[in-house]
């Protein structure tokens, strides 16, 4: 399981491989998730991280909004 | 006796032999140079192609409304100047080829330009300060090296409201964090301010930017990961199933000099 906190909501979430030899990665956790990952950071364990890092048990990912203006 | 509140802060000497860029003399770029500019920094390169628009005046406290139409580098570097007659203020038109500065400041206000601007900075290992809004909510964040930024790339520009109290806490605290890493402190980070301040350390990233070419995987390596045949930019990852090579044929046809690699080898290099 990983806890995932979007917009001040946590939900936690089951890990499985999406294929035999092939670990789930954050980016395939986001597709998922249905959730646009142009509009996010990653924080997994308090850590900044790109979606290609491999989620394990336990782990916690806060998906940060990113702003563009200036 | 200007400096003396801040003397056990900073080292005032180092500060003014220092060359700092602030790319964008907006909502952002405003409060960063006059803090900036006021700490005593040696020269200030501001960096901006606009004028002054009478929709910048809710936040870019440099400008009255007499300004409307001029150019703003221009106006903003009088104003700087004024606050402060020690710092020498350069004024840029447009992006420069190569960037000669201690810090760079991106204040800039779309993703494009700002991962051009990253690049040239980072290339040449200049530290960059990047920071953005939208609302009341914003965030800052502290790359030294290119694969500090691997997290911030394909995000999307949205058009955004933004308050001047907002760019104003956001472009200070990038002025903090410029005058951190002129006093020696280098700590690459995520400041999210969304009515507190939370810091997040980076984890530096894959080595490249990667995007999907004819079904395969194309990555822009950062340089020193991998050695490229001369010339060549991209690394070009097969398949194995026979496909590649028409793959890299189109690639070619596209102008894209890219060595290939296999799968396994790419992962095993951890290039993906």
């Amino acid at each position: 399981m990983i806890k995932v906190e979007l917009e001040g909501k946590t939900k936690e979430i089951e890990l499985h491989p999406i294929s035999k030899g092939k670990s789930l990665t954050l980016k395939d956790l986001i597709l998922e998730l249905a959730i646009n990952l142009e509009d996010y950071i990653l924080v997994l364990n308090g850590e900044v991280v790109t979606e290609f890092e491999s989620p394990k048990d336990g782990d916690s990912l806060k998906l940060v909004r990113v702003w563009s203006g200036g | 006796m200007r400096y003396l509140r801040q003397s056990s802060l900073v080292n005032q000497e180092t500060l003014s032999s220092s060359r700092v860029l602030v790319a964008g003399m907006g909502g952002l770029g405003q409060p960063a140079a006059v803090y900036l500019a006021l700490a005593g920094v040696g020269t200030l390169f501001i960096l901006d192609d606009d004028v002054v628009e009478e929709s910048n005046l809710n936040r870019q406290f440099l400008f009255t409304k007499k300004d409307i139409g001029k150019k703003k580098v221009e106006i903003a570097a009088e104003r700087l100047e004024n606050m402060n007659e020690n710092v020498n203020v350069v004024i840029l038109n447009e992006m420069p080829k190569e960037i000669k500065t201690d810090v760079v400041l991106d204040c800039l206000d779309n993703w494009p330009s700002r991962l051009k601007l990253w690049e040239l900075s980072l290339k040449k290992n200049i530290p960059v300060i990047h920071g953005a809004v939208d609302e009341d909510k914003g965030q800052i964040a502290v790359f030294l090296n290119l694969k500090d930024t691997s997290a911030f790339y394909n995000k999307s520009d949205k058009a955004c409201q933004v308050l001047g109290a907002t760019t104003g806490i956001i472009g200070s605290k990038m002025a903090l964090e410029a005058l951190k890493l002129l006093s020696g402190k280098r700590e690459s980070k995520l400041v999210v301010y969304d009515d507190n301040m939370v810091e997040y350390p980076i984890k530096p990233g894959r080595p490249g930017k990667t995007k999907d070419f004819a079904s395969h995987t194309l990555i822009k390596l950062w340089e020193g990961d991998y050695k490229l045949k001369k010339g060549h930019k991209y690394l070009f990852v097969c398949k194995g199933d026979g496909s590649s090579k028409e793959a890299m044929e189109k690639a070619r046809k596209r102008g894209i000099s890219a060595d290939s690699l296999s799968l396994p080898v790419a992962k095993r290099l951890k290039l993906l």
